[in-house]
């Protein structure tokens, strides 16, 4: 099948994951509404801090907004286009590859785009609010975009990769859980404040610093070389991921489960 | 009361066996920490700096107190299985039983909460010692007194959740309630001391849940003044009175709509 014909199946299967997650319009709501809330209550944090000190590592208020924003909407992007990714560990556990597997589609993309997580539309839309709020310019809008996706295929790349450990090792769930759930506490905070050797962890194995860093660098001061290095860390992180998820399907056994994909 | 010591029992000896969950926890928990550690060692300028009237290692210690107590009584009994119970009257048959069911589900929690206890209490301290090399200094009515918040600042917590959750008798997902409890309880009462605040939120915080559940036991380790303790043990006595008093009338309003439910 065609590369073209791949990504159309993938939209299609994205957006009937969305469409049966909003049934309940209400739910849907109260959800995106929560998840703003959940995302805004930590501005006191930063203002109470921004109260004793006017910068904390190198970045001021509306930069670490800017950080905010940036985590929130490239995870609220990677868990609603390809949550599937964050449930690779369960499916390789459960044995439940095997509905994936079978189908004339990209194993890969199949899984990734399997599953939306609805809630992490708020996620999106806080940080796409916060962006509008601290826009410094139009330019800064559209880089804003430009690393939202490239974030998220970053998580994506990075979920499939964690999540391939599961083909190796029993405990591959909580690993990839942990590793996620450390990878999401850092990233809300500036890098500035880590010393060196956590620093070199958020440019590789946990890579921040591809996410949320080096694009918050980029709009407050835009700089082609550092959008070219965030696009080439991404083909990168990609690439890692296939190489590692293709090699660890080798190791996959059937549990002979009878169940549909869903 | 020996029903209860075996409710207790039973749940604590369930928890215990969670040994991979309890690591992993565990990791999180010392990452927060280690998160804190650096952005206020990033805060003081130097070690002999104070902020609003707090030494660097006060500081610390005030962090670990706090976000253990946040991450011990996370519960998931309250928060989760009592709401179950209700909507799907289950709870009818635990009713039905010859014990209590409100000390029945709180010495649960007990029991759920104390492996939690065990776990991050050496982990907070090894964490506070091995970063900061000192140990906040106690006498004995010291000790006794943050030892006596500590108690009481779980109990409460207890209080309000089963509050909480037992309004599941009404409303039909109590999540969105406990959610805005525990972030309240987060953000403003464990990162950082109700000082940092302007003193008009402060008057409001300190009739707060967070002023007896997160400050007044940190405070009293890191802080002890007899004015403080006397204080913060008063405001926790009149919210674990209150607390049992809101509680009783929940569950004698709510028990009557069991049949409503299903149970």
């Amino acid at each position: 099948m065609e590369a073209k014909e791949q990504i159309y199946l993938s939209l299609l299967s994205i957006k009937y994951n969305i469409i049966r997650e909003i049934v309940d319009s209400k739910a849907f709501i109260l959800s995106i509404f929560l998840s703003i809330l959940n995302n805004a209550v930590f501005i006191v944090q930063w203002i109470i801090l921004f109260n004793l000190r006017n910068e904390m590592g190198g970045y001021k208020f509306n930069d670490i907004m800017y950080i905010w924003a940036m985590a929130c909407s490239t995870s609220g992007m990677a868990a609603v286009f390809f949550n599937g990714a964050r449930r690779l560990p369960e499916l390789i556990f459960m044995g439940k590859l095997d509905s994936y597997i079978v189908q004339p589609r990209n194993l890969y993309l199949n899984i990734a785009t399997s599953s939306s997580d609805i809630f992490a539309l708020g996620d999106m839309v806080y940080g796409t609010i916060l962006c509008l709020i601290f826009l410094r310019s139009f330019l800064s809008f559209v880089l804003f975009i430009f690393f939202t996706i490239t974030g998220s295929m970053i998580m994506l790349a990075f979920h499939m990769t964690v999540g391939s450990l599961a083909f190796w090792i029993k405990n591959g769930r909580l690993v990839s859980l942990l590793l996620g759930n450390i990878m999401m506490t850092v990233s809300t905070y500036p890098d500035g404040i880590f010393n060196k050797a956590i620093k070199v962890l958020l440019y590789s194995v946990f890579p921040m610093g591809f996410i949320v860093y080096i694009p918050v660098k980029v709009l407050r001061d835009p700089t082609l070389l550092l959008v070219l290095l965030v696009f080439i860390a991404m083909l990168f992180f990609l690439l890692i991921s296939l190489f590692v998820f293709y090699i660890g399907k080798k190791h996959y056994s059937s549990a002979n489960r009878m169940f549909g994909k869903y | 009361m020996l029903k209860y010591y075996a409710a207790f029992k039973y749940e604590f000896a369930d928890n215990v066996q969670y040994k991979i969950a309890l690591l992993f926890h565990t990791i999180i928990f010392a990452l927060i920490m280690y998160i804190m550690m650096n952005v206020w060692n990033y805060l003081y300028d130097s070690p002999s700096t104070y902020i609003v009237g707090y030494s660097y290692p006060q500081m610390i210690w005030y962090v670990i107190l706090t976000e253990l107590l946040w991450f011990s009584t996370r519960s998931f009994i309250l928060n989760n299985q009592m709401g179950s119970d209700i909507r799907s009257g289950n709870i009818s048959v635990y009713m039905n039983k010859p014990y209590n069911y409100i000390g029945f589900i709180f010495f649960r929690y007990l029991g759920e909460i104390s492996v939690n206890l065990l776990n991050y209490l050496p982990i907070g301290a090894i964490i506070g010692i091995l970063y900061l090399y000192v140990f906040p200094k106690h006498t004995i009515l010291s000790a006794f007194s943050f030892s006596l918040s500590f108690i009481l600042s779980i109990v409460i917590n207890g209080l309000i959740r089963l509050v909480l959750g037992m309004s599941s008798f009404w409303i039909e997902n109590t999540q969105p309630l406990i959610w805005l409890y525990e972030k309240l309880i987060l953000i403003i009462g464990t990162i950082f001391p109700i000082e940092l605040f302007p003193e008009w939120i402060q008057n409001i915080l300190i009739r707060t849940p967070i002023y007896v559940i997160s400050y007044g036991p940190a405070k009293l380790f890191v802080d002890f003044h007899k004015e403080i303790f006397g204080h913060i043990i008063f405001m926790q006595v009149i919210y674990i009175v209150a607390g049992l008093l809101l509680l009783w009338m929940v569950y004698k309003k709510g028990r009557i709509k069991i049949d409503i439910n299903g149970g």
